[in-house]
């Protein structure tokens, strides 16, 4: 019989080791990579709804009042609130994160990591190389294809680059579900990158339409992330085959140019007598959906791993 | 008693490490061949054109472009790329009478008066080119640049620096003038579209 060592802390293993994905474990270091983490399941679930609560009131309050607000105090107030969406994230997570708690610098520095690879890659790729979007009006088909192959694909290897040439290698990332903590705050730096670029481009935005983009945007980015780290997460720790990795990128992309594809669909409406033309609330609506979805799914894929596990010690 | 043979962590990480750089290869690969594809599409999108018969002339303009009706003479033919930014980057044709002497001439200085006298600020001509040929068609090719002050009608923003370009040419029914306005940055762009019509043009 081979005697085995952990191949997280190299320690010997006493009596039948434990198996994940073809390698073995010790029972700590076991229990540790399989371990659910609450606090990120509770940060993304307040998180999403604080943050559409918010959202709707600034904009409600916005729409009544009409703030005269001009030139760099529009700019300022715009980034200001293209900073919310990552700021709720991360402070309903530092709350949470209590028990083992994740480095905090370390959250951060992938958030600050995915926000500079959009500036300094994302955004010259798709915009200035691909001259995205000048094209998509060519068709319905075009646009789509596009938004998948072209928008898509760029923003999700980013954050996947993101995490997998910086966290995924240290020794922080020791449990399976930090794949979705790390892709998580890495899509909400590209977001709100992403936010602030558009805030300083327009020379500030109609607030009450602008802070509404500014949610719709993150979630959408923070649940691609998160999608996205689930596979980081079990190709860290399990043999997957060489194609898993491969497929999660593709599916993060392909949602996130139909997510694309359909903001502009489901916010654009029929000019009529009353107004009309674009409604960004439908685009909130969708926004909340995807990502309350994508959450409640992650959840319940985490956690059915977690149940399959052979528990640890049991063994 | 043999010694049991031990499978080390070390053994396991190199495994390990060694197939995460195979997929970290594979993931780029995917993602270059995405990008291919995007690229393919674009060449494709920009290609397509859609055929327009008006009165007395056809000619095949970008699809996606939007065409503009209700036109009032002399413009015949109008369309948009609605997704250009800062503005909207449009072609125009018209069609003006036909005078007896130096036709191309006169018209080209009545449209300089015009621009210059209308809502075209700055319309500075930065090059004429009196002996064009294009398609068959002998004509007067301008380059001219502008500022567009107000470039969203909704929204407050800085004027944006308008490139733009003629063919004048003299046809039967008159003297037809298409014309391009972009702005700076979208200029090269709308320029090959732009090119494209004007070798589609005919009279009919």
């Amino acid at each position: 019989m081979a005697r085995t060592e952990c191949c997280v802390c190299e320690k010997p293993i006493k009596g039948e080791a434990l198996e994940m994905g073809g390698r073995p474990y010790c029972a700590d270091c076991y229990a540790r990579a399989v371990r659910n983490r609450r606090s990120l399941w509770w940060a993304s679930l307040v998180g999403i709804g604080v943050l559409v609560a918010v959202v709707a009131l600034i904009s409600f309050l916005f729409s009544q009042t009409r703030p005269h607000l001009e030139g760099t105090a529009l700019i300022l107030v715009g980034a200001v609130l293209a900073l919310l969406p990552a700021l709720l994230w991360l402070a309903f997570f530092y709350l949470q994160d209590v028990r083992e708690p994740e480095p905090k610098g370390l959250v951060l520095a992938v958030f600050v990591l995915g926000a500079l690879l959009a500036r300094a890659v994302g955004f010259p790729l798709i915009e200035q190389v691909f001259g995205v979007p000048a094209w998509f009006s060519a068709g319905a088909v075009y646009h789509l294809l596009g938004a998948i192959f072209v928008t898509g694909f760029v923003n999700q290897f980013l954050i996947y680059a993101a995490v997998r040439y910086s966290v995924y290698t240290s020794a922080e990332f020791d449990e399976r579900v930090d794949g979705i903590l790390y892709g998580t705050a890495a899509a909400l730096g590209y977001a709100t990158m992403g936010n602030i670029e558009y805030v300083v481009r327009s020379g500030g935005v109609d607030l009450s339409v602008g802070i509404i983009r500014i949610a719709v945007s993150a979630l959408a980015m923070a649940s691609f992330g998160g999608l996205l780290g689930y596979f980081l997460g079990r190709c860290k720790f399990e043999d997957e085959p060489a194609w898993w990795m491969p497929s999660g990128l593709a599916l993060a992309a392909l949602l996130n140019g139909l997510f694309l594809f359909f903001w502009e669909e489901v916010t654009t409406t029929r000019v009529g007598l009353a107004g009309g033309g674009f409604n960004p609330w439908y685009g909130l609506i969708q926004g909340t959906i995807v990502a309350g979805v994508t959450f409640a799914l992650l959840y319940y894929l985490i956690q059915r791993l977690s149940r399959r596990a052979p528990q640890a010690g049991g063994v | 008693m043999s010694e049991m043979p031990v499978v080390t962590a070390m053994e396991v990480r190199a495994r390990a490490r060694q197939r995460d750089r195979w997929v970290a290869w594979i993931v780029v690969g995917v993602f270059v061949f995405a990008l291919a594809i995007g690229a393919v599409l674009r060449v494709l999108a920009e290609s397509r054109s859609v055929e327009y018969r008006g009165d007395g002339f056809r000619l095949n303009y970008p699809a996606g472009w939007v065409r503009q009706t209700g036109l009032q003479p002399p413009y015949l033919f109008q369309v948009e790329d609605l997704g250009a930014t800062p503005t909207r980057s449009t072609i125009t044709l018209q069609r003006r009478p036909l005078p007896q002497h130096d036709p191309l001439g006169v018209v080209q200085r009545d449209l300089t008066i015009e621009r210059r006298s209308g809502e075209w600020a700055g319309y500075r001509e930065l090059s004429l080119d009196r002996d064009v040929r294009v398609n068959g068609w002998e004509g007067l090719h301008v380059t001219f640049a502008y500022v567009e002050m107000e470039p969203d009608p909704f929204r407050i923003s800085l004027p944006v620096v308008m490139h733009g370009e003629d063919y004048l040419f003299v046809g039967k029914a008159g003297v037809y003038i298409l014309t391009l306005t972009a702005a700076e940055e979208n200029y090269a762009r709308a320029q090959g579209l732009f090119l494209a019509l004007v070798r589609s043009f005919r009279e009919e």
